[in-house]
């Protein structure tokens, strides 16, 4: 059997790394174009039928606590009602939030914060950030291990009031 | 003069660390890029809250409208008035009994301006409650600890 001596024959193959570097560099740029740093986001979930909003709640078995935001023209709030009492302190959230607190615990197990419902009632002009304020408030709190303690899930709104405080 | 005679030499350089490295990136890009179909405007910022978490599952029909502080409604890159957005709803729910769903099956994903007037965003809701829509998602911007 006839052996060729193949090392005379032998060249050196080199691949061409130029098309598959070019690609490479084209995928780079079109997913560092495509690229968008955004910030995390949640939902505060609202269940509102047409036939609720003027209606109030059906369910009578629901505790209905009444918060109620007032606007200054500018769109500042200029005050946080609970129940038709004002809340004075200068964080009026933090108070809000420990009247619910407060609320569902007293509570006990025959009216949890389940069978309570938050109805807002907020001036027109008031700017959206204070409602997010208002609803965080009542909706849950961060535990200390950093869980989300829900409170009242159930929350509606008022019609706006056209009407804001003029200082 | 004298020349030398310089014989030309290719000097090829070790390509392999550059490619590693630009693979890593190609795929760490590629991992965090998300096509979503709603781009959030960057005309809204979000009000922020330490309960917006991002939620665990998706939803099954987002139906996402943007409110700018001027009181515009952005729904799919086109910019509406509130009065208008009842006409897209409406066509929306059509869209939805075509395909066998109904209204109240959606979920209206509410983008608001942290500035924008409660009694718009209200109103917002109530166009979409006209047109059947029942399921609203305030949305808000996670605030760090």
């Amino acid at each position: 059997m006839k052996i060729r001596n193949r090392a005379t024959g032998a060249e050196d193959t080199a691949l061409q790394m130029t098309p598959m570097v070019d690609i490479v560099f084209q995928l780079l740029v079109f997913f560092m174009m495509s690229f968008k740093i955004v910030t995390l986001e949640g939902d505060f979930n609202i269940k509102m039928p047409l036939s609720n909003v003027n209606q109030g709640p059906v369910d009578d078995t629901l505790l209905r606590l009444d918060v109620r935001l007032t606007a200054y023209e500018t769109g500042e709030l200029s005050g946080v009602y609970f129940n038709d009492q004002k809340l004075g302190s200068d964080n009026p959230f933090d108070e809000l939030h420990a009247e619910v607190m407060l609320l569902a615990g007293s509570q006990g197990t025959q009216n949890s914060a389940e069978d309570m419902e938050a109805k807002f009632t907020c001036d027109f002009d008031l700017h959206y950030r204070h409602v997010i304020q208002a609803i965080t408030a009542v909706t849950g709190k961060i535990s200390e291990d950093g869980k989300i303690v829900k409170l009242i899930e159930k929350i509606s709104f008022a019609r706006p009031d056209q009407q804001t405080d003029s200082g | 003069m004298r020349i030398k005679n310089q014989k030309a030499t290719i000097h090829e350089g070790d390509l392999t660390p550059m490619i590693d490295m630009t693979f890593q990136l190609i795929a760490f890009f590629m991992v965090l890029i998300n096509f979503t179909d709603t781009d959030p405007d960057q005309r809204i910022q979000l009000p922020s809250s330490v309960l917006a978490k991002p939620p665990d599952t998706a939803l099954d029909i987002p139906i996402t409208l943007q409110l700018t502080k001027e009181g515009q409604v952005i729904i799919g890159g086109e910019e509406w008035t509130i009065d208008d957005v009842k006409s897209k709803l409406t066509s929306e729910k059509q869209f939805l009994e075509y395909q066998q769903k109904s209204a109240t099956d959606a979920t209206v994903i509410v983008r608001a301006d942290k500035v924008a007037k409660t009694g718009l965003v209200q109103k917002l809701v109530e166009v979409c409650q006209e047109a059947g829509f029942e399921k609203f998602a305030l949305r808000a911007e996670q605030e760090q600890l």
